[in-house]
């Protein structure tokens, strides 16, 4: 299966998560010639071109959902079943367009991924020039085990994605 | 007394955060606002005290989708500063990385942004469902758009390749060479897409306004020429200051600019109604064949605009490097030294004006930066106030409500450019 990791963030506060946990995977893990790690810091139309080639792709972004920091949040957002990543209600986006509008904009060119997750972890803050936060440093460790199991690139005893919407306590 | 309020809280399908409040009462408007609520970036503060070479890496971070213009109003301006004088080549790359912006920002508009409005969809996705292959040619070139701005600048976002004097690195003769191919194909699509613009049913409107844009002698401007417009204004980027003036309004983040005291067009149009005979052959084609009376007053023939100067830049960047060499250097040589100067060139959405004070060390002093969004701010209340007096309140709410939004898109407002700079006034300070 070839597997698109698209680390979405900033270099602000722990917004910066995901791209630290693509340098990881890029510098320290053995990545199957199937998966490609791309390093963004915003949505857009070229997402399509990202993913061209891939059957999933895996969004790895920080994440408010109004949990405690450091909560792994792991969401199915394609297919879609419950029809909750509604592009028409999710409009607001200060380039280009917002991640719903981009995959309403592939399902209509029929340029989707078969799978679309989110890997995310519930930031503390982030203020241009902080650092990561300490909740979710602490749960980096364990955020890396389930995403290279998810690629195939680590064995760990972490539990299958069997739901559509689930959050890993801390 | 009848009263009619039309309220779009948040302007979609545009750059930036905006809204648009608009008050009709007993037939008349009596208030209509572009609300600009996005917080100001503080830019010019921002770059006081940093050294000049930081500027370029600085001021694309304004924008997502127009880095290149200001990479290169501000080089320019810092070159006059220091004396430094650019060779042929680096001049020739600037207009391709030019080319390479035009295209991306153009074709993302066209396609994504201003399309939906002319065809009766609410957004891109659902126009691609029955205009698929219309929306794949859209991304086709914005995507060539933005391999031409990652030649020069490294990446297509905030690009770094640009620097005083030139370019950190030139290309390579094999990376300029693979490029061509896909300008000359992408340039039967952009004629195509050109055609198809100029026979969209567009409200046939007719408004006065004033034209404003770089002219050059010997080329369709983009990095250097004088301000021209179609009233006569001609003057150099130095005595920019002296015709426009900026003032806040309430109800904006972004100052509004005027001309003499009047608003004004910037933009694809403004550069098709005074620079098009100077366009590339093809592109001047299908200006002469559209059917289009020129000069237009229809503002929103600036769509058919866009796709033309797409044409342009397609054709212009295929010539360019179809005869690239490798440069010895990819920079001129220059040392810091104090002064003071201004320079425009033309972003996808129009005149772009810097001004830049250095001192001995060459670290920034002052900057000033009035970009297009900020200029064409007057100019889009003035055509809303056209449009909702020409539609009456006879036209339900909602309709007049999405031919605002129409009108406001437009333009391509790029909203977060236009958010540099608030003037504070502190009153009543001892």
């Amino acid at each position: 299966m070839n597997t698109c990791v698209i680390a979405l963030g900033s270099a602000h506060g722990d917004d910066a998560l995901a791209w630290h946990i693509a340098d990881r995977l890029n510098d320290n893990d053995t990545l199957t010639g199937t998966t490609r790690v791309i390093k963004t810091d915003r949505i857009g139309p070229e997402w399509l071109d990202y993913w061209a080639h891939a059957d999933r792709v895996i969004v790895v972004d920080a994440v408010h959902t109004g949990a405690a920091p450091g909560n792994i949040l792991r969401c199915r957002l394609w297919p879609d079943p419950e029809g909750t990543l509604d592009a028409q209600q999710i409009t607001l986006s200060s380039h280009d367009l917002s991640l719903a509008e981009v995959l309403d904009l592939a399902i209509a060119l029929e340029q989707a991924p078969s799978e679309l997750l989110l890997f995310g972890i519930e930031a503390d803050g982030c203020r241009p020039g902080d650092h990561l936060s300490a909740p979710v440093r602490a749960v980096l460790p364990l955020f890396m085990d389930i995403l290279r199991a998810a690629l195939g690139c680590h064995t760990t005893s972490q539990p299958p994605l069997n739901t559509d919407l689930e959050t890993i306590d801390q | 007394m009848s009263e009619q309020r039309i309220q779009v809280p948040v302007l979609a399908r545009v750059e930036g955060e905006g809204a648009l409040d608009i008050l009709w009462r007993d037939g008349a408007i009596e208030q209509l606002q572009l609300r600009i609520y996005e917080p100001p970036r503080l830019f010019e503060k921002l770059l006081e005290g940093r050294d000049c070479r930081e500027v370029a890496d600085a001021v694309a971070r304004i924008c997502g989708i127009c880095p290149v213009a200001y990479q290169m109003s501000a080089l320019h301006a810092l070159e006059a500063i220091v004396g430094c004088t650019p060779g042929p080549w680096v001049r020739a790359m600037r207009r391709l990385f030019y080319c390479g912006e035009w295209i991306e920002s153009h074709a993302l508009h066209i396609h994504l942004l201003a399309l939906p409005d002319f065809l009766g969809f609410h957004n891109a996705a659902e126009m691609a469902r029955t205009h698929a292959d219309a929306v794949r040619r859209g991304l086709r070139l914005q995507a060539l758009g933005n391999d031409l701005i990652r030649l020069l600048g490294g990446r297509s976002v905030h690009p770094v390749g640009a620097c005083i004097g030139g370019f950190a690195r030139a290309p390579t003769h094999a990376e300029a060479a693979a490029l061509v191919p896909r300008l000359a194909s992408a340039c039967d699509e952009a004629i195509d897409l050109a055609h198809w613009c100029a026979t969209l049913d567009m409200p046939a409107v007719a408004q006065d306004f004033t034209s404003v844009a770089l002219q050059h002698p010997d080329e369709y401007a983009m990095n250097a020429g004088r301000i021209v417009s179609d009233r006569g204004l001609d003057i150099a980027a130095e005595a920019y200051e002296t015709h426009f003036a900026e003032q806040q309004v309430a109800h904006s983040t972004a100052l509004h600019s005027l001309l003499d005291g009047a608003p004004y067009l910037v933009g694809p149009l403004a550069r098709l109604n005074l620079n098009r005979a100077q366009l590339h052959p093809a592109a001047r084609a299908l200006v002469d064949t559209c059917g289009i009376a020129w000069p237009s007053r229809n503002p929103f023939h600036s769509l058919f605009a866009r796709a033309v100067e797409i044409v342009h830049a397609l054709h212009e960047a295929a010539d360019i490097l179809r005869a690239y060499r490798e440069p010895m250097r990819a920079s001129a040589e220059w040392t810091p030294r104090a002064g003071s100067a201004c320079w425009a060139t033309e972003a996808p959405r129009g005149l772009l004006w810097h001004r830049y004070t250095l001192d001995d060390n060459g670290l920034v002093q002052a900057a000033r930066i009035i970009p297009p969004t900020s200029q064409n701010q007057a100019r889009i209340e003035a055509d809303l106030r056209q449009t909702v007096q020409a539609l009456g309140s006879a036209i339900s709410t909602d309709t007049l409500r999405r031919r605002c939004e129409t009108v406001v898109r437009n333009y391509d407002p790029c909203i977060s450019c236009a958010t540099h700079f608030l003037r504070v006034t502190v009153r009543g300070v001892p």
